[in-house]
């Protein structure tokens, strides 16, 4: 098999799953779901850069300066910041999950039916 | 000073409203007076900016700007263009009103509760939808969503009760999904064209192998269900009910401004990224051709259905956005320069009747015990609710009229043309009988003396814009024409941006020389 058969499948996988999550009616289980998701995106805003193996993202050396060569930064920098994002805003609907769990009683999405 | 405001005009928009966020947060939150004086001296200098942009880009003019002096396809770009500055300045303007009605102070003494960190929370949100509105980067454009986003969740989630924390629930998880599926979009398009600047993007695109064409498009369309989730289209509407019901109301009528954004993003899709001729437009087109009427006689549908004022005003938001996208889709120059229009009085009429509805709904009923209030600022009340319906509606003397006039006639000889013509006329009609059974059932069937002149200043000045609006049509249409032939003819802005060149200083290059590492 090759690399990039494994990584879109893994891609594939995470999204699938956290899909399936993010459908169904306890917070809990859609926040996993979107983390999952947000675990797809960033690979696969990493894997748009080409896959490359052992090849240095900075312009360093005698190397040509191709992309043959080098790893593509950009994306990189790209999933650093998605990271980032994505990890405050889970964190903000872990806050507002707690809350509801305590207004609610219970974590269903309408909040107005138990689970 | 005209020089440097000229040269930093991009960036100032972003920049004061940041740092006025973050200079809110250092003043203690008991210190009110101190943080509004910071918050009014940043909306007024964002107003004077916003004005300075539309006065230059009304002569023609195109401001880049590079941020950190990195040439355009490498770093990020903010361009003023005409559309921008008509955003800029409708933003801040909403913005600068609904902050004054949060600083009403009603007979009774106690403040309109908009909850701690409001001010910080408020800029944070301008910067963001500044932001949105200029950038020229993909990814940029990302960021500065999930920045009015967050703000906004901050926003809706002040004073929280069960309510409102469902209705937060719902409105957090469904823009994160959205923010998923923006990122894959954008990767897919980097890895496609290799770049994520939109002037760069239009021109890639068009010389796209045969074989990546697909994955474009495929891009292309994640892209308007992103912004479609934003712009509350059709399939994807139904979180805008419940959370601008569940909103405060001043942030409610903020919120008015966030769905435009949506529809300004749409506007640059297809007419900067995907440009037209292009076969990846043509497809966009039809499928909007179909979707936006739909919004549209839903809307009307649910406006219908609506029991409460602000589940009413809330459809008008889905329709004002479905016939806006309605007019993109066509996008000839009348339709886009009507439709540029109608942006304008929807946002200012949609503004209107939320802050007027909490002059109904929040303040009355507790000064109803008060009992000194004159029946006259009912009258006044009933007046401003009126007026925004009627420009929502599209009634002929009001603002709204114009642009949909304009729309209407940009449709003439279309293949759709009869489907888009009872879509709009039809929802325009069906829209007008829910605010006249909402206006009777409001102002007819209550005590005259139950309510108070609350946000009556702000309510005015909105309603004063709107009818200025009519007033000074013929300028406004010249300049929305003007923006409208600019958005269709995208070469110029390309050009702009990918020709701007970056600022040679001797002090970057000591600075190189001091960090190169030899």
């Amino acid at each position: 098999m090759s690399l990039a058969l494994i990584v879109a499948m893994g891609v594939g996988v995470l999204m699938a799953c956290g899909i399936y999550l993010l459908l169904r009616t306890r917070l809990f289980d859609i926040v996993l779901g979107l983390t999952l998701i947000s675990y797809a995106v960033n690979l696969f805003i990493f894997f748009m850069g080409r896959l490359t193996v052992g090849k240095p993202p900075i312009i360093a050396g005698t190397l040509p300066k191709t992309l043959a060569h080098y790893a593509d930064p950009l994306p990189q920098a790209l999933v650093l910041t998605a990271i980032v994002i994505s990890f405050g805003m889970t964190a903000v609907l872990l806050a507002i999950g707690v809350r509801a769990y305590a207004e609610n009683g219970h974590d269903h999405v309408d909040g107005d039916q138990a689970p | 000073m005209i020089e440097l405001v000229a040269k930093h005009l991009p960036v100032l928009p972003i920049a004061i409203a940041l740092v006025a966020a973050a200079w809110c947060l250092t003043v203690p939150e008991s210190k009110t007076r101190l943080q509004r004086g910071v918050a009014w001296a940043a909306l007024l200098l964002l107003l004077a900016v916003a004005l300075f942009a539309v006065n230059r880009t009304a002569r023609g003019e195109q401001f880049v700007y590079l941020l950190g002096n990195w040439k355009a396809p490498y770093g990020i770009a903010l361009v003023v263009d005409k559309l921008t500055a008509i955003m800029l300045l409708l933003t801040t303007f909403v913005g600068a009103v609904v902050f004054a009605a949060t600083n009403f102070k009603p007979a009774d003494g106690k403040p309109v509760s908009t909850g701690t960190y409001f001010t910080p929370l408020f800029l944070l949100q301008l910067a963001g939808l500044n932001g949105a509105f200029l950038t020229a980067d993909l990814f940029n454009l990302f960021v500065f969503f999930e920045v009015l986003l967050a703000a906004s969740y901050g926003m809706l989630l002040q004073h929280s009760d069960q309510r409102r924390t469902n209705a937060a629930i719902h409105y957090v998880v469904i823009n994160l999904a959205g923010s998923a599926i923006f990122l894959i979009a954008v990767s897919l398009l980097y890895g496609v064209t290799g770049t994520l600047n939109m002037a760069d993007l239009s021109q890639r695109i068009s010389v796209i192998p045969a074989h990546s064409q697909a994955l474009a498009a495929a891009a292309g369309f994640l892209l308007l269900v992103v912004f479609a989730i934003k712009a509350a289209l059709l399939p994807l509407n139904f979180w805008l009910t419940n959370t601008y019901r569940a909103a405060v109301l001043p942030v409610a009528a903020l919120f008015a401004l966030m769905t435009k954004v949506g529809v300004v993003a749409i506007i640059r899709t297809m007419t900067l990224i995907f440009p037209e001729g292009g076969i990846i437009n043509q497809y966009m087109s039809q499928a909007l051709l179909i979707i936006a009427p739909l919004t549209l006689l839903a809307a009307a549908a649910g406006a219908l259905s609506a029991r409460d004022v602000r589940s009413l005003i809330g459809w008008s938001v889905v329709a004002s956005a479905g016939l806006l996208v309605c007019a993109v889709a066509m996008g000839g120059t009348m339709a886009l320069s009507g439709a540029l229009f109608y942006l304008i009085g929807s946002t200012l009429a949609t503004a209107l009747l939320f802050l007027n509805t909490a002059a109904i709904d929040e303040v009355g009923p507790r000064l109803a015990a008060a009992d000194t209030v004159p029946g006259s600022a009912w009258a006044w009340t009933g007046a401003l609710f009126f007026i925004g319906a009627a420009a929502l509606a599209g009634l002929p003397p009001f603002a709204g009229f114009i642009g949909k006039a304009a729309v209407l006639a940009g449709s003439v000889n279309q293949a759709w043309q009869g489907w888009l013509w009872f879509a709009i006329l039809g929802g325009g009609l069906v829209s007008m009988l829910a605010y006249a059974r909402m206006g009777s059932r409001l102002f007819w069937k209550r005590d005259a003396a139950d309510n108070v002149p609350a946000y009556l200043v702000p309510c005015i000045a909105i309603a004063t814009a709107l009818v200025c609006l009519t007033v000074f049509a013929a300028p406004i249409q010249r300049y929305t024409d003007q923006a409208a032939v600019e958005l269709r003819r995208p070469q110029a802005m390309i050009s702009n941006v990918l020709g701007k060149l970056a600022i040679e200083k001797s002090a970057t290059q000591d600075i190189n020389k001091l960090g190169a590492p030899k």
